[in-house]
């Protein structure tokens, strides 16, 4: 379902590490109840790309605008108070705190009654975690993680939420599983932001498509459009 | 004007052995990233080293009042001219002597872990000289230790000392220098800028660390012997932390972390800020300030400027 | 070389032990004497590991920060409570009442005092991205000037609190209590369990955790950081205050050099104990002051400091990340 009026816009975005630019003049908008996924070869800047308009680096240029409101200028801890949901690839959890308390700094802003209710939502959601709450987190399996890891940013109600590589690493039934979550995601209304290397299966999931090249956005299409194109499967995809 | 002079030389002797001390740390610290917060063990072990090989042993009629270490009279025999380089060398030797073993235990942990054994090691020597009479006199300290070359005569020694001061700092340089500069050197500035990429390029860190720990203990000890000679007394006391470690710090903070030359430059400059403050009006001479004045250095050219006023190239 | 480690690893550890009971047995006063007196290193220690474990640095100016809490104590003490020479001391200890008034605002004003220099100086150093060493160094800096600045404003000369001379509690094998070591004693135990149950049990404490364990994640998590760390320079301020004014009301002496004086104890106590673990501080500081006195039973007294010395040397080169099995340094 789309409205009219892109709830995320990315502006024009120039950022990179100390002295050196990684992406140039980055310009995306993101819908409501949409997935989208960025593709592109290693080292391309997909990850930069994150990083720069959810707050963990400063963009050297360029805005971002959530809801009309102009957020580049704000610290990290406070992108999360305004609906915007990030979980890096590596390093998404809290290894040395257990299940429970991963979820709880998950919830760290919110008030009792809220944290309890989102809590549940959560555990509804992934009840593989209900069984393991007390146990350290540096003992999950690969896929366990990236649920807790996914779990933690959903307790504070995203309205959008962007991932990277969720599946890196994890075994083919589990990447399954974990893009199914993110097709449920986009039924309750959040609007998902996806860096993939299983760039095809991604894909299939998606509604949009982008595809990142030597720090440029070189095309955005839907995604269905993406994968019949024999060249940039070709190209991006792995080819037929 | 014949007592400014004097007062001016005493000033530059000073400076250039604490400059000696200084390209030392320069090479722990700026060059290869060692965090040695100990220099007074090498300051210790190279000035006692000194005073121990070149004074002369003791007489009987004077055997109940002292108790000197030393035995190698024949120093004195000839005259210590001669075998001034000897004790020099002989300091720097003890130094290393010390240094390989302790860096090869320690040199696989974590800087911080190397400071604090190295504040640790430069408390036990002192408690070993204050409390092992026989080596040293214990808290009494060690006396008219010989002054090389005293048989010139032109008047003021003090000239002398400097000269031998100068041309031992120069040789220090000249030696410091060949060696950051080297394929060596290369090496160390490549372990303190990114040790893992150093480590993945095939380099046995381990062997540099511990080489170049040893050759700075070696300066610091010559330091060490050039001080003693130069006071002509040493004692426990004198290797209390803030002159015989931190000041020199200080000096590496300000002179340019990672060259020599800064060194050298540092060393002159907080040493001369030490020695001329106490000219200072009213509370401002206070010793303590100083210390005040030697910890804010070190803060504010870390934050700052920690490349020092002289950038190493 | 590695293999030799492995093989006297533990055998020397065995060593160790067994010499450490036989002593215990031969000469049981020391024993007692080293739990009182390790305990006391404890104090120090509690405040050290925090700070180490979770900002990830050695502060080698926290001796300091122990010294100066002394002096803003005694200062208090004698400008509120002038008349506190001539008042009663608690119980059989030897401190005035008026000391239990003034600790809590001088602990205050450190931990104040703390939060000011990671304002001023350790936050600076966290967006340069410093190392672990650089910022040691800093500290040291910073260790180096206050204590300048105490003989500047205070003297040289030692001082102590206002005080009144107790008898030592005489109990059966040569074992001779001060009370004022009990009370240390059983204030460092409160302090650390208190200071484990809220850094396991608490949010804040587990915030702190979080943000030890990965900063950028509690940033996204929406912690705020910066004030959790100010959190982290207030608590440990208050630990090393507390630290120093029972220190010198222990030992009736109240010196510029008391804190850094201890710092090499202090510091073997954390790494054997865990760094970031305060139970471990706890058990530390104990097994370090056990090693101490029971030493002094065979060797010269004033070798005590390189006893210390070896101590934390043999735990760097064996047991770095402690001995309670603890998972140890991350940094």
């Amino acid at each position: 379902m789309k409205t009219n009026i892109p709830i995320f816009i990315a502006k024009e975005i120039t950022a990179g590490y100390g002295e050196q630019v990684i992406i140039r003049n980055i310009n995306l908008e993101l819908y409501e109840s949409t997935i989208t996924t960025i593709i592109g070869p290693n080292g391309c800047g997909k990850s930069t790309f994150l990083k720069s308009i959810s707050g963990i680096i400063k963009p050297f240029e360029g805005n971002v605008i959530i809801n009309d409101i102009e957020v580049t200028s704000l610290n990290t801890f406070e992108l999360s108070k305004i609906g915007l949901g990030y979980v890096p690839q590596s390093e998404n959890i809290f290894s040395s705190l257990s299940v429970i308390d991963n979820l709880k700094m998950g919830g760290y802003i919110l008030d009792n009654k809220k944290y309890k209710i989102n809590l549940n939502k959560v555990l509804e959601m992934f009840p593989d975690l209900k069984t393991r709450l007390f146990d350290s987190a540096s003992n999950l399996s690969g896929g366990q993680r990236q649920m807790l890891a996914l779990s933690r940013a959903l307790m504070l109600d995203p309205k959008i939420i962007m991932l990277d590589e969720p599946t890196a690493g994890l075994s083919p039934v589990i990447v399954d599983e974990v893009l199914d979550n993110i097709i449920s995601l986009r039924k309750s209304n959040i609007t998902v932001l996806l860096v993939e290397q299983n760039a095809k299966k991604a894909l299939s999931i998606s509604d949009n498509g982008v595809v990142f090249s030597f720090g440029e956005k070189v095309i955005e299409d839907n995604a269905k459009n993406i994968l019949q194109n024999k060249q940039i499967s070709k190209l991006y995809l792995g080819g037929k | 004007m014949d007592s400014i002079l004097y007062f001016f030389i005493g000033f530059l002797i000073m400076s250039g052995i604490y400059s000696v001390f200084t390209v030392g740390l320069n090479i722990h610290w700026g060059q290869t990233g060692l965090f040695n917060i100990g220099i007074a063990s090498f300051f210790l072990l190279g000035a006692y080293t000194a005073a121990i090989f070149s004074s002369p042993s003791p007489s009987l009629a004077k055997y109940e009042e002292y108790l000197w270490g030393g035995n190698l009279s024949q120093l004195t025999f000839f005259g210590i001219d001669i075998w001034f380089p000897i004790i020099l060398l002989l300091s720097a030797f003890i130094c290393v002597l010390v240094a390989i073993p302790l860096s090869m235990i320690t040199i696989r942990l974590k800087e911080d872990y190397l400071a604090l054994v190295t504040l640790g090691l430069a408390e036990t020597l002192r408690i070993v000289f204050v409390n092992e009479t026989w080596l040293a006199n214990g808290t009494r300290g060690m006396y008219s230790i010989p002054r090389p070359f005293d048989y010139i005569n032109i008047g003021n020694y003090d000239y002398i000392y400097f000269v031998v001061v100068a041309v031992t700092l120069l040789l220090v340089y000249l030696i410091a220098q060949r060696a950051t500069n080297s394929p060596w050197g290369r090496v160390l500035r490549g372990i303190k800028d990114n040790e893992n990429t150093m480590i993945s390029s095939g380099k046995n860190v381990l062997k540099f660390k511990v080489e170049a720990f040893a050759f700075g203990a070696g300066i610091m000890g010559v330091g060490g012997a050039l001080f003693t000679h130069g006071k002509r007394f040493v004692d426990p006391i004198t290797f209390e932390p803030m002159l015989a470690t931190f000041i020199i710090w200080s000096m590496l903070m300000v002179g340019g972390s990672g060259n020599n030359k800064g060194a050298i430059f540092g060393s002159f400059l907080m040493w001369g800020i030490w020695t001329f403050t106490q000219f200072l009006p009213g509370f401002l001479s206070d010793a303590n300030l100083r210390f005040v004045f030697v910890g804010l250095i070190i803060v504010i050219f870390q934050l700052y400027k920690p490349q020092g006023i002289i950038p190493a190239k | 070389m590695k293999k030799l480690y492995i093989l006297l690893d533990n055998k020397i550890l065995f060593l160790i032990i067994i010499a450490i009971c036989l002593a215990s047995l031969l000469k049981p006063w020391l024993l007692i004497n080293g739990i009182l007196i390790g305990s006391l290193y404890s104090l120090g220690a509690i405040g050290l590991s925090l700070i180490y474990g979770n900002l990830k640095f050695a502060n080698m100016a926290h001796g300091d920060f122990m010294t100066l809490s002394a002096y803003v104590a005694l200062t208090l003490m004698m400008f509120l409570f002038p008349n506190s020479e001539n008042s009663a001391s608690v119980g059989p200890f030897t401190f005035k009442y008026e000391l239990l008034l003034v600790i809590p605002l001088a602990v205050i004003i450190i931990g104040l005092m703390a939060t000011v220099f990671d304002k001023l100086i350790f936050k600076k150093l966290r967006t340069l991205n410093a190392t672990s060493a650089a910022i040691a160094l800093c500290s040291l800096g910073l260790a180096v000037g206050l204590r300048g600045l105490i003989q500047f404003i205070w003297g040289t000369d030692s001082r102590s609190f206002p005080r009144e001379s107790k008898l030592f509690w005489d109990l059966p094998f040569r074992i001779k209590i001060p009370p004022d070591m009990f009370f240390c004693a059983v204030v460092a135990v409160i302090i650390a369990t208190i200071f484990y149950l809220v850094l396991f049990k608490t949010t804040l404490g587990k915030a702190i955790r979080a943000t030890s364990d990965n900063p950028d994640l509690a940033r996204i998590t929406g912690i705020n950081t910066d004030r959790i760390i100010l959190y982290i320079w207030f608590i440990g301020g208050i630990l090393a205050a507390t630290a120093g004014i029972l220190i010198s009301v222990q030992q009736a002496l109240i010196t510029p050099v008391m804190g850094w004086k201890i710092l090499i104890p202090l510091f073997a106590s954390v790494i054997v104990g865990g760094i970031g673990n305060p139970i471990g501080a706890l058990m530390g500081g104990i097994l370090i002051g056990i090693t101490g006195e029971l030493a002094t039973g065979w060797i010269n007294p004033s070798y005590k400091p390189a006893v210390y010395f070896f101590v934390l040397l043999i735990v760097l080169l064996l047991r770095p990340n402690g001995i309670l099995g603890n998972k140890g340094r991350q940094f």
